[in-house]
């Protein structure tokens, strides 16, 4: 037994010595590393500390544990200045430079409490460039943010905003996202689904001539250039099969559409078309404000008429504009520029070649009628007035060349509108449209609640897929975006159809959908709107709605400014009007608007809100405004009978009257200058009054009220001691109880 | 590499001369556009031997019968109509109300600031055209039992806009900004209007009921003379003033 046990004690000797040296090379390798082999993180560490003795840290591994977020970040190992606030030259390298806009960025999301990782992604614990960035770890699924995919995951936490100042590449992604209708088709995870994007298809046969209907599924790029219908054969140009596949296929979808259209009773009993009431029907289109949203475009139609017969009676007006040197720069808008800028609203230059008798006389009395999610709000217009307006779109367009359908309908059978059916199911018309027979449809594409953490070796990249290292999520969305179909393999048939996405579009899109994540982060982080005002709910309305087409808001007048040589006839501006106006006469004004000024033409329609809508609307505009009145009860001052009737006196004394009526008595001849005074007790902020009293200018830029105090001179100087500020206090007084005390302790009439 | 070579490194990307290069470049560009901008600023001093410019502004073409504007409102004060006094030729066709000036002179005699006025008489602007140098003080003046509101504007932005409720109210307002204000009242007397140009420099003038004008001690050099009437729109030419010279700088809208 001796034997084996010495050789048992020999291999066991050997194998220890073996390990012994095998450790000690080790210990020694690591040693050597670490004093010889630079690190590079130490290397801009020793750097960071040369250029700021004082301020550097020891050279050590850095880093920032926040628990709640599950993140252990060593990024600032290298990026050793991220907060630190004067190393921002241009010519320090990147690494060690102060974070951009580190004052509001850093600010806001301290390094402290957000780590680094989960708004740049990377992975936070890696000490080399290449594995920390993601680039060098094909397994680290969340590579660093590059360039502006670094606002996707903004969105995490700011689920609410409908704008982010800080991510403007995200927030047009987001707001491309929803007007184009994605969400028809694909789900993010948003707790309520929005209403379908395109009209209502439920009376399609009473709306739209059978031979329009088919060449706008076939190709709507021909028929209007800025549209958010999509091309569903995008090929076709290219490839006869495919042109030959949609010449079938949307043949079938519009026999099917047609076939299983309901009957629209509104427009069945609408008077036929007169053009005699045409002319009638122009000046109202003119007048009413129709060309806030829509252009006419079409055949020989000028679509800057209304100027121009403005301009008529002010022929100076361009000699004016351009008078010497030293005259300030014109603001007036080209004919070009104002064209370009209308896309809102379907243009109506080819109505008559589009739809039937019958519907736009329905439809304008009440677009809900048709379609109960119709963005086209109601302009309160008589039967006669549509009737007018009927007249005047139908008999005068002219008509562009459309294909005749009539042969190609005759052959639409019971086997096409089955198949027609089935198409209309694959396409996912109805994630967009209300569709007969879909009702209970779901959406029809992919989920992209968790699409941003998705995996690149999950993308199918096409019948020839470049070479692996740079198949990238990015790549891979991008191409989807810009060309969806073009990544269809033998096995793998594409639905999605494109949409005319520009670059910048692509990348919009592609980063909104970088931000879209599965996992959201503590509640804590969620940022809340501030004072419960649904911002995005407002934002949203006000972008739908168009009332930046009519309201000038944010500094920009509306599209239908154009239209009007004098800024006073416009529609009233929306900046201010929260300081301007009570939020409560705010709100049932968006709910039921009735006129208040009465000399506009242009008439403020019914957009048939909803009461949440309306108060978020309101709220967003006094949020907006330097004075939320929302916040503080109304300032009254009641008022004696002596003092209504000094008020009196003076509001008779400045004539006053000569514009603005007062619906108290019956004494005052209806003026159609300014607002009628009798309502501004509920409805003018009584500050704001004040304010406006003393320069009008200042708060309505261009306003046709006058100053009546010019350098603190007031023209009736018997009055309260001559006193400006006292007479100011006594009109708003006078006018804030307007109505309140019994007719007849002062009439309006002069004392 | 340690933070030195790093340093150096850095410096060799951006070495110091690019910058100087760039500041250079800089104050090239500076001065650059210093000289392009048009001058502005107008230096009042005295004139040697200075020149005239005078003539006559004429209109050759067909002139319309004189118009009455109708009376919309206020009758009882303002009258059943007013004359239309946007073209008023006379009968050798001089043209009255036209300004004429220098365009961007930029030294020359001083200017003179004094006081103008603009009445408001039974709903018409008296005088209907007029022009001043800048920091003259307007009186705005109301002779009617009306309430008339004196709005004057630029292009793009109010000069001001004052209420007169008061017969026999004036309102004095400097005015501190150039240009060709337009003249209305907003209180409802549409057909009122009137024109006021404002000048950094003292070489304009108003035409007179025969379209004469005349502008006198120009400092001898290259002048473009710009013409300006409401209905007629702009015109312009160029003279050259010499010492002491007399230059007919007459003009006809066609």
């Amino acid at each position: 037994m001796a034997p084996f046990q010495r050789d048992e004690n020999r291999s066991f000797r050997a194998a220890f010595v073996l390990l012994s040296l095998a450790f000690a090379a080790v210990t020694a390798w690591a040693i050597a590393d670490e004093t010889w082999v630079r690190r590079p993180w130490k290397t801009w560490q020793e750097a960071y500390a040369h250029l700021r003795p004082g301020h550097a840290t020891p050279v050590q591994v850095a880093q920032l544990v926040v628990p709640e977020l599950g993140v252990v970040d060593r990024c600032t190992t290298c990026h050793a200045a991220v907060d630190e606030p004067k190393m921002l030259a241009k010519d320090l390298p990147r690494v060690l430079r102060t974070h951009p806009q580190r004052d509001t960025l850093l600010r806001q999301h301290p390094p402290l409490h957000f780590g680094c990782t989960p708004c740049h992604g990377g992975q936070g614990l890696a000490l080399t460039e290449g594995t920390a960035h993601g680039a060098a770890d094909p397994h680290w699924l969340e590579p660093l943010l590059r360039g502006r995919y670094v606002e996707a995951r903004c969105l995490g936490c700011h689920p609410h905003e409908e704008t982010l100042a800080g991510a403007p590449t995200l927030s047009r992604g987001r707001r491309l996202f929803r007007e184009l209708g994605c969400d028809g088709c694909h789900a993010t995870g948003a707790p309520v689904p929005e209403p379908k994007r395109g009209p209502s298809l439920r009376h399609v046969a009473a709306k739209l001539r059978p031979g329009y209907l088919l060449s706008w599924i076939r190709d709507p790029q021909v028929r209007r250039a800025a549209h958010t219908m999509p091309q569903f054969w995008p090929d076709a140009a290219r490839n006869p099969n495919i042109a030959a596949q949609r010449d079938r296929e949307s043949l079938a979808i519009a026999g099917y559409l047609l076939a299983s259209s309901e009957p629209f009773a509104a427009a069945a009993s609408a008077p036929p078309a007169d053009p005699a009431r045409g002319e009638q029907g122009h000046k109202l289109f003119d007048h009413l404000g129709c060309r806030g949203c829509h252009a006419l475009g079409g055949q020989g139609r000028d679509d800057l008429q209304i100027r121009e017969e403005k301009q008529g009676a002010a022929d100076a007006d361009a000699a004016w504009d351009s008078f010497g040197a030293t005259q300030e720069e014109s603001q007036a808008p080209t004919a070009t520029a104002a064209l370009a800028a209308i896309d809102f609203a379907p243009p109506l230059g080819e109505l008559g070649a589009r739809v039937r008798p019958g519907f736009v006389f329905a439809w304008l009395q009440d677009p809900t009628r048709y379609w109960s999610a119709a963005t086209m709000p109601s302009l309160r217009v008589t039967p006669d007035e549509a009737h007018d307006i009927e007249s005047w779109l139908l008999t005068a367009a002219t008509t562009a060349p459309l294909p005749d359908p009539s042969q190609l309908l005759g052959a639409i059978d019971a086997e096409r509108v089955r198949s027609g059916k089935r198409l209309v199911g694959q396409y996912g018309c109805s994630g967009c449209h209300d569709i007969p027979g879909f009702e209970q449809e779901g959406r029809p594409g992919p989920d992209l609640t968790d699409y941003g953490t998705k995996d690149p070796r999950d993308m199918l990249f096409g019948a020839t897929p470049p070479p692996r290292e740079q198949r990238t999520w990015a790549r891979f969305t991008e191409q989807k975006l810009r060309a969806p179909r073009s990544q269809a393999a033998a096995n793998v048939h594409l639905m999605m159809p494109q949409w005319p996405l520009n670059d910048e579009d692509v990348l919009s899109l592609a980063v909104y959908l970088r931000g879209l994540r599965a996992s959201q982060p503590p509640t804590a982080y969620i940022v809340q709107p501030p004072r419960a005002v649904p911002r995005r709910l407002a934002e949203r309305t006000i972008a739908d709605r168009g009332c930046r087409q009519c309201h000038k808001l944010d500094e920009k007048p509306g599209a239908i400014a154009r239209y009007y040589v004098d800024a006073h006839l416009a529609p009233p501006q929306l900046d201010g009007a929260g300081a301007r106006l009570q939020p409560q006469w705010l709100y049932g004004y968006l709910l039921d608007p009735g006129p208040v000024r009465p000399w506009l033409e242009a008439r403020m329609p019914r957009f048939g809100l909803s009461e949440a809508q309306a108060e978020a609307v309101g709220g967003w505009l006094a949020e907006r405004s330097e004075k939320p009145t929302s916040l503080r009860p109304l300032a009254l001052h009641p008022i004696t009978p002596e003092r209504d009737k000094l008020g009196a006196g003076l509001f008779e004394r400045l004539k006053c009257v000569t514009c603005h009526r007062l619906q108290r008595g019956e004494g005052v001849e209806t003026a159609q200058l300014a607002p009628d005074l009798g309502l501004a007790r509920q409805r003018l902020d009584p500050a704001w009054i004040r304010k406006f009293l003393e320069d009008p200018g200042s708060m309505l830029p261009r306003t046709r009220m006058p100053q009546f105090f010019p350098e603190g001179q007031t023209p009736a100087p018997d009055v309260l001691g001559g006193d400006v500020a006292a007479q100011m206090d006594l009109l708003v007084d006078y006018l804030m109880n307007l109505g309140l005390l019994p007719v007849g302790s002062a009439d309006g009439k002069a004392p | 590499m340690n933070a030195k070579t790093l340093l150096v490194a850095m410096q060799r990307l951006h070495p110091p001369w690019m910058k100087h290069h760039l500041r250079c470049f800089y104050l090239v560009a500076l001065a650059l556009a210093g000289l392009a901008r048009p001058v502005l600023a107008y230096t009042p001093g005295p004139v040697q031997a200075g020149g005239t410019l005078a003539g006559a502004v004429r209109f050759l073409g067909p002139v319309p019968a004189p118009s009455r504007l109708a009376v919309t409102k206020d009758p009882q004060v303002c009258g059943s109509d007013k004359p239309d006094e946007a073209l008023l030729v006379s009968a050798a066709k001089g043209v009255a109300n036209a300004i004429v000036f220098i365009d961007k002179i930029g030294a020359g005699k001083p200017l003179v600031v004094g006081r103008a006025e603009l009445d408001n008489t039974t709903c018409r602007f008296e005088p209907h055209v007029q022009a001043f140098v800048v920091g003259t003080e307007l009186h705005v003046k109301n002779d009617d039992a009306v309430l008339h509101n004196t709005h004057i504007r630029l292009p793009s932005s109010d000069v001001f806009n004052y209420a007169l409720p008061e017969k026999g109210q004036v309102i004095k307002k400097k005015v501190t900004r150039p240009g060709l204000m337009k003249v209305g009242c907003d209180a409802g007397h549409t057909w009122m209007s009137a024109w006021i140009a404002v000048f950094d420099h003292p070489y304009f003038a108003v035409t007179d009921k025969e379209g004469r004008f005349s502008l006198g001690n120009v400092p001898p050099g290259d002048y473009t003379l710009m013409y300006w009437h409401e209905k007629l729109g702009k015109a312009s030419h160029k003279f050259t003033v010499t010492a002491g010279g007399a230059i007919d700088a007459s003009h006809a809208f066609k």
